[in-house]
């Protein structure tokens, strides 16, 4: 998974909101569909493109089933936020030093 | 609750130059090339795999208020690359004594960027 990935996944506002319900705490499906008024297939389909895109995990417990947050999933996304954070300052001091020898 | 992304990317600091001048640098390709990245071939694209970022890294420029705020489409492209967009945005405010103070915001990527440079907000989780 990239971050494109994550992204595509989490542009969907349902998926979205299912993923940061999720973030609360571990739950059941019966648990997590509370509140959404969305059917039980529809929501299958929103945790399964969830854990497709590692960003959830399940674990089964007896008949039921709990979901929580896979803290790994947005590790691409972290990453490219760190890539990004480590260039703009070296990038903002050669601008600095670019002003310095511009003309008016 | 907790945040998705993290904060925001946003850098500010003192240039000691009037923002007439900090805009040149911003939005002429020559003067880019020489504090951001190489410039590969025409327009606004560059090269970003030296610094460690995507390949090919495509500024399109979505909104200005000329001295005083630029927004850039970030597009990147090729390997270590994001497939969406991105938003690079400086401000520049007046001080007194010919200085400026320089912020820049990068937001992170998201899909379906139209070419207003609206992207979907990321809300936190």
């Amino acid at each position: 998974m990239n971050e494109a990935d994550i992204f595509k996944v989490l542009a969907d506002p349902t998926r979205r909101a299912v993923f940061e319900r999720l973030a609360q705490g571990e739950m059941t499906g019966t648990a997590l569909r509370e509140g959404f008024a969305i059917s039980q297939p529809a929501l299958s389909q929103h945790i399964a493109a969830l854990r497709g895109a590692g960003l959830i995990r399940e674990r089964r417990e007896g008949r039921y089933v709990n979901y929580s947050v896979d803290p790994e999933g947005l590790t691409p996304l972290h990453e490219w936020l760190a890539r990004h954070r480590a260039f703009w300052p070296s990038r903002i001091e050669r601008l600095r030093n670019l002003i310095k020898e511009m003309d008016q | 609750m907790t945040d998705v992304t993290g904060d925001p990317m946003v850098f500010e600091t003192v240039l000691d130059a009037p923002p007439e001048k900090i805009w040149r640098a911003l939005t002429i390709p020559e003067y880019l090339e020489r504090w951001l990245l190489p410039l590969e071939g025409e327009a606004m694209t560059f090269s970003g795999a030296e610094a460690g970022l995507a390949e090919r890294i495509d500024c399109t420029l979505v909104a200005e208020e000329p001295n005083r705020r630029l927004t850039y489409r970030w597009r990147e492209s090729g390997r270590s690359a994001a497939e969406g967009d991105s938003l690079v945005t400086f401000e520049l405010d007046p001080l007194a004594g010919e200085q400026t103070l320089f912020r820049l915001t990068h937001s992170v990527p998201m899909p379906a960027a139209n070419d207003n440079g609206q992207v979907p907000m990321m809300m936190a989780a």
